[in-house]
């Protein structure tokens, strides 16, 4: 790998250089085989700009992590903001989070392999109850005896580990196909087998017309 | 390399002598707990061989639970550092996720005419949705409480088979029965 194949080469500051080059090169090699010199390399900075922005590989990396969950957050975040009712938003927000896997499939591949290492970090921890504050928009008052505490943590997680598996066989981009099971599957913890029932019925009619609307 | 020679109280050639690298090393330990944990289900359900599908998911999945708050190191092994170790890894963990699906999808034979609606991917839907939770509990130093997840995990699990009130019945069942 070198630097002039990468679309940041010669625009970006030399910090933004060598977080996109730990994303490019962590996702494509794993955390463990990536050193110093090949992030600094793919960035094609010197190794001065390293030392000058980040202590060592574990910060870089870890600042990479924050600035995907902030990408990644940006991207939902207009779809959360809308006005409509909780499952629709949240339909809306899956689908959306498909397209970001396709569009962005480093960034998506980054986030979902150092997840375990920097997990904990507060800005993800922040990013994290973001989302499951947004999942938790399902609770119903009517219905909320029915609902498990751990309702929103199992909701992202058919999403996230759905995306894992994806992408351990190489196919992350395809996530939007599995949209109406996940979908299926939190209705069924917060709103009961009946409205998932329903979700997917719905979900086939709109298949066969056309692909499913990005937008509400 | 150093840690792990160091707590172990070998050398570096010892080491070698065993595993051909940290990651041959990982792979080994999840291996080991994947199967400890396998016998564990496997006993346990075998105890009740002739009971129905209902039954036998809860009870695997009551062990499971408990086993994740009894052997917490060997928990992180299964469900958050073999994440972190790479391709065979990856393939590793996915298998195993996909053979409890496949246990899982045993239930759509005795679904409820009403079920015939279930997507084809429910189960591995719902295997990774408990093994992302259960990475977030061992991750916030939760563990011990993994079992108090039981109710809630296996009527979710039963439930698109077998509706709600039927999935709570078996439930309750398990839960009131006593160890065999």
């Amino acid at each position: 790998m070198s630097a002039p194949g990468y679309p940041w080469a010669g625009h970006a500051s030399a910090r933004s250089r060598l977080l996109e080059a730990a994303i490019a090169t962590v996702s494509a090699l794993g955390y463990e085989i990536v050193t110093v010199e090949m992030i600094v390399d793919v960035a094609g900075v010197g190794e001065g700009d390293f030392e000058r922005s980040f202590a060592d590989k574990d910060e870089c990396c870890r600042r990479a992590f924050e600035d995907v969950c902030d990408h990644f957050d940006r991207h939902l975040l207009p779809v959360y903001a809308r006005t409509a009712p909780a499952p629709a938003k949240i339909r809306a927000a899956a689908y959306a989070c498909a397209d970001y896997c396709r569009e962005y499939q480093q960034r998506a591949r980054y986030g979902l392999q150092v997840r375990s290492r920097y997990g904990r970090t507060s800005r993800a921890e922040q990013s994290l109850k973001f989302h499951l504050g947004q999942m938790d928009s399902l609770r119903d008052e009517d219905t909320a005896h029915r609902i498990p505490a751990a309702a929103a943590e199992l909701s992202v997680g058919f999403f996230a580990g759905h995306a894992i598996r994806l992408d351990a066989s190489g196919r992350l981009g395809e996530l939007r196909a599995s949209i109406p099971s996940l979908l299926y599957s939190v209705y069924n913890v917060y709103l009961g087998r009946s409205a998932a029932e329903r979700l997917l019925q719905d979900e086939e009619i709109r298949g066969s017309q056309q692909l499913p609307n990005r937008s509400i | 390399m150093e840690h792990l020679t160091a707590a172990a109280e070998i050398g570096v050639g010892s080491f070698y002598s065993l595993c051909s690298g940290k990651e041959d090393c990982l792979l080994a330990l999840y291996d080991d707990a994947v199967s400890e944990a396998r016998s564990a289900i496997a006993s346990a359900v075998g105890e009740r061989a002739e009971s129905s599908w209902p039954e036998q998911t809860c009870v695997g999945l009551r062990v499971l639970l408990d086993w994740v708050a009894e052997q917490p190191l060997q928990a992180r092994i299964v469900f958050i550092e073999i994440q972190t170790a790479g391709g065979e890894a990856l393939r590793r963990y996915t298998a195993t996720l996909d053979s409890a699906a496949e246990f899982l999808a045993l239930g759509r034979k005795i679904a409820q005419p009403s079920s015939r609606r279930l997507p084809e991917s429910l189960e591995q839907t719902t295997v990774s949705g408990i093994a992302w939770l259960l990475h977030r509990y061992l991750s916030l130093g939760k563990a011990a409480s993994a079992p108090e997840l039981f109710e809630d995990l296996a009527e979710l699990v039963l439930e698109p088979y077998l509706g709600e009130d039927q999935a709570r019945e078996a439930v309750s069942q398990v839960l009131l029965a006593p160890p065999r």
